[in-house]
This record gives structure tokens, C-alpha cells and sequence, in this order.
């Protein structure tokens, strides 16, 4: 059986001093078959390189669009793209990336630092071939990634940080493996290690940067899988059946929400539901416990509360420390490659009328607006109702 | 003796129709009673149209106020000290 991998992508740039735009470009292109990934580095930094490097990775984009194969959009850039008459250099380096969804990788790098692949917290280097595409010598390689692999790309500015001031030679290949190395094991997603690769480069920099520097962080794992109850069935012969359903997905994040919802997934468990002792936030009803279900938490306040949270912060939710109710869900489904909210549609008469006048949402309101903003973050997101 | 258990409903209704008026009433309780009362939430009642729900011991008391649960409280804690006198 093939399984389909979640791809985290985490990007990290910074421009030279003075530079206003970076002359990296990155652009990802994914569709249901793969994810590609693009770095082009244009020659020098400021405007032009930026130009250029976002032509080059535009031209790729399009045509990763449609499919084409990474020769072809290899080939196709280096006819496009001019070479410096001055310099003799192509006005921009480019690797390209694609992964599939079972994992199987096509690298193709041109004039770029090169990949560099870890596996179990160790350095795997990739068996590469020299090949000619368009004219341009080419280092391809084709290879798979595992679950837990950690792929990372970074354009020059990262390997030759800090020459002739904290290093007489740059970062380095080995400083870099060695600054991944440090730390991979803090940070489970690709982002926050890809900004923390950037930090190392800019503390080498000494806060006077010298190039252009981007890192990508790719990391591979099986899905994350939440899986939320929301509100009884319409139909209360369906409890059993309902509770049967949510318990029968394994290892999955498991979340409760709603007061009644708790009730009825604790008895049908033959559990029992204990209400914390604190409001951490007023507005938020406190969470509850149950054996057995990871996040148990208050309904229609909750859920609204967390989308407009979701709403108004940037991508990034690790930061959140507050243990209300809604933001221990924020946490839980941003954490989440793939979120299942099974939702029950039986109508609470009391609520209606608050409803309205708070300007709440209602539960199949709610959970559709969660849909469509976690499915903005690149989760999977599938709603069933009962 | 064993005390005297008091849950107020955390759920969505009592938390709008104002449980926390209640709630505040509970924590500022003479320390001589609250010595004898185990407080704690609930999460909904099943009684959301007539809240906020508290219960006390066995008791349900709907539409609550914070007067009306104190002074439940009161005569239950009376009850059971007078119990207490007499035996
Ligand atoms: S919310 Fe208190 S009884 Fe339902």
C-alpha cells in the first residue's frame, strides 16, 4: 500500500544590509500528486537579482503547473535566462525539487549549495550524477524520503555567512550540517527550524549581512491527524453509533467540544467527565477530562473564540502559551496535518436565542469557517454531519 | 463530617446567562464555610433554557442567583450543624 506523506515546507530568507528585496526567490508548487519546490538564486542581490531570480522561478512555477517534467523546466529557464556578459555567469542559480507523494524525490541543481539530507540525526548524503540539460552542467539525483527524513536547501548566502569576520571561511557545509544537527530535535515542524537556521546565519553575519541568504526546511512524516466531536446527533439513537464512529480512528489527536458533547462521549465510554477547577480566560468555559480523549472543551464559545484567534494571528501558533480552551484548540489543530470534525447537528433551543445577539456562529457555521481557514494553512480538512 | 458538594454549570447557556456572578459570590464565602462545601463546574445540566444551573448536594437549583444559592447553602450548612447539636 502506498501512503501519502505529509510534506512540511518551512522558508526562511533575509536580505544583505541595505537591501531592501533578497535576491532568493522560492516558490512551491503543489497539486495532489507532489510538491515542488523551487530556489533560484539571482547573481548579486538588490533589484536585478531579485528580478531575475523571480523570473527564473516563475517561468518554473508556470510550468510545473502543467506538469512538465523537471528537465523540461530546467532546460526551458536556461534558454530564457541571459548570461552575464561581464561576469560570464548565468544570472541565476536554480535547484529544483520535486516529491511525490509517496516520497519518491527528483532533485535537479544547478550552481546552488547543495541538498543536504538527514536521516535519524545523522547526515545521508545523496548519490548524485553530473548531466548536461540545455548546455548547463546539472548535478541530478533521484531518491526517496522517509518518514521523519528532514531534506535542507539553502542558496549561498547561507554557506558563506560570516566570511572573513566570525569565520575566515563562511558557515560552511559543516557549520550548517552541524547548526541542523543542534536543531532538529526542538522543533518537530519545518518552519521554526528553517527561522532558526536563518538566525544562526544572521548572528554570523554579525548583523552585517553580506548576501542574500534563504533556507528551506522539508520534513516528512505520516499525518498528524486530529479528529473533533462537536454536538449531539440530531437524532439521540445515534449516540452509540456517533461515539463508535469518533473512537474507532487511532492514533489521532482526540477533541471534544461542547458541554453536552462531553456528557454523552463520557457515558457511551462509561468514563467520567471531570470539569476543571479554573477559568483560565473569563470569556472561555473552563475544559473538562475524560479518559481517553486528548482536549475536552466547553462548545459555541470555544469554537468561535478559536477561529477568530486563528483569524487574526499569523501562521504561527507554537507561541501561544495561554491554557484556555480555545487556545488549546488553536494549538491542537494547527498542530494537525489533517483535522476530522464530525459534527452533530442537534439544535440546543436555549442557545437561539443568545445566538443572534452575541453575533455567534452556530456550530455548522463554525466549523465551516474553521474549514476554510485551516484548509488556508494547507491542512486537510473533512466535516461529516450527523 | 462530609462536606457539602457545590457545582456550578460551566456550560455555554449558564456561562452567558452569568455563572460568574455566582461563581465570584462562592469564592469570597467565609472561610468557615467554605471549609465545609466542595465546590466544582459542571458541564451542562441539560437544563441550558433555565440557567444558571448550580447544584448543591443533591439539588438542583435553576435560574440561580448568587442570593438564592447562598442562602441554600446556608440552610443546608445549619441543617447539618444543628444535625450535628442534636446527635
Ligand atoms: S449549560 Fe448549564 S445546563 Fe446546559
Amino acid at each position: 500500500m502506498s501512503m501519502t506523506l505529509k510534506i512540511d515546507v518551512g522558508v526562511a530568507s533575509l536580505a544583505k544590509d541595505q537591501e531592501e528585496v533578497c535576491g532568493d526567490t522560492v516558490e512551491i508548487v503543489k497539486n495532489d500528486r507532489s510538491t515542488t519546490i523551487v530556489l533560484s538564486d539571482g547573481l548579486g542581490s538588490g533589484i536585478k537579482a531579485s528580478i531575475l531570480s523571480i523570473l527564473s522561478t516563475k517561468i518554473a512555477s508556470g510550468l510545473l503547473r502543467r506538469n512538465v517534467s523537471l528537465e523540461q523546466v530546467f532546460a526551458t529557464i536556461a534558454d530564457t535566462l541571459p548570461t552575464c556578459k561581464v561576469r560570464n555567469l548565468a544570472y541565476s542559480t536554480l535547484s529544483i525539487l520535486r516529491i511525490k507523494t509517496n516520497g519518491d524525490c527528483h532533485l535537479i541543481e544547478y550552481d546552488n549549495p547543495m541538498l543536504l539530507r538527514f536521516k535519524a540525526g545523522k547526515r545521508a548524503p545523496l548519490k548524485r550524477q553530473k548531466r548536461e540539460i540545455a548546455g548547463k552542467e546539472v548535478l541530478e539525483s533521484w531518491f526517496r524520503i522517509e518518514p521523519e527524513d528532514l531534506l535542507v536547501m539553502v542558496s549561498d548566502g547561507v554557506i558563506n555567512a560570516g566570511v572573513g569576520g566570525l569565520y575566515r571561511l563562511g558557515l560552511g557545509y559543516k557549520g550548517l550540517v552541524n547548526s541542523v544537527l543542534d536543531w532538529a530535535d526542538e522543533y518537530d515542524d519545518a518552519l521554526p527550524l528553517a527561522q532558526r537556521l536563518i538566525e544562526v546565519v544572521d548572528a554570523c553575519y554579525l548583523g552585517r549581512r553580506g548576501d542574500d541568504s534563504t533556507s528551506i526546511v522539508v520534513r516528512a512524516r505520516i499525518p498528524r491527524t486530529a479528529v473533533l466531536l462537536t454536538g449531539p446527533p440530531a437524532d439521540p439513537k445515534l449516540d452509540r453509533e456517533l461515539v463508535d464512529n469518533y473512537l474507532s480512528y487511532r492514533n489521532v489527536m482526540r477533541i471534544v467540544c461542547g458541554g453536552a458533547t462531553g456528557n454523552l462521549v463520557a457515558r457511551e465510554m462509561g468514563q467520567e467527565l471531570k470539569t476543571s477547577l479554573k477559568y483560565e480566560d473569563p470569556s472561555v468555559p473552563p475544559t473538562a477530562q475524560i479518559k481517553g480523549i486528548d482536549l475536552v472543551t466547553e462548545g459555541i464559545l470555544t469554537l468561535n473564540k478559536c477561529l477568530s484567534k486563528l483569524k487574526s494571528s499569523d501562521k504561527d501558533w507554537r507561541s501561544i502559551t495561554r491554557a484556555d480552551g480555545a487556545s488549546l484548540l488553536c494549538h491542537a489543530l494547527s498542530r494537525a496535518d489533517r483535522v476530522i470534525m464530525l459534527v452533530g447537528t442537534a439544535v440546543n433551543p436555549a442557545h437561539e436565542e443568545f445566538m443572534n445577539s452575541l453575533q455567534l456562529l452556530t456550530r455548522t457555521q463554525v466549523v465551516e469557517e474553521l474549514k476554510e481557514e485551516l484548509t488556508k494553512r494547507d491542512k486537510e480538512v473533512i466535516i461529516e454531519k450527523f | 463530617m462530609a462536606l457539602l458538594t457545590v457545582e456550578v454549570c460551566a456550560g455555554t447557556s449558564c456561562h452567558l446567562l452569568g455563572n460568574q456572578a455566582i461563581i465570584e459570590a462562592l469564592e469570597s464565602l467565609p472561610v468557615s464555610w467554605q471549609k465545609q462545601i466542595r465546590l466544582g463546574y459542571r458541564s451542562c445540566l441539560g437544563s441550558c433554557g433555565r440557567g444558571p444551573c448550580v447544584t448543591i448536594g443533591k439539588q438542583v437549583i435553576e435560574q440561580a442567583s448568587p442570593e438564592k444559592v447562598l442562602t441554600v447553602i446556608k440552610q443546608r450548612l445549619t441543617a447539618v450543624n444543628v444535625e450535628k447539636e442534636v446527635g
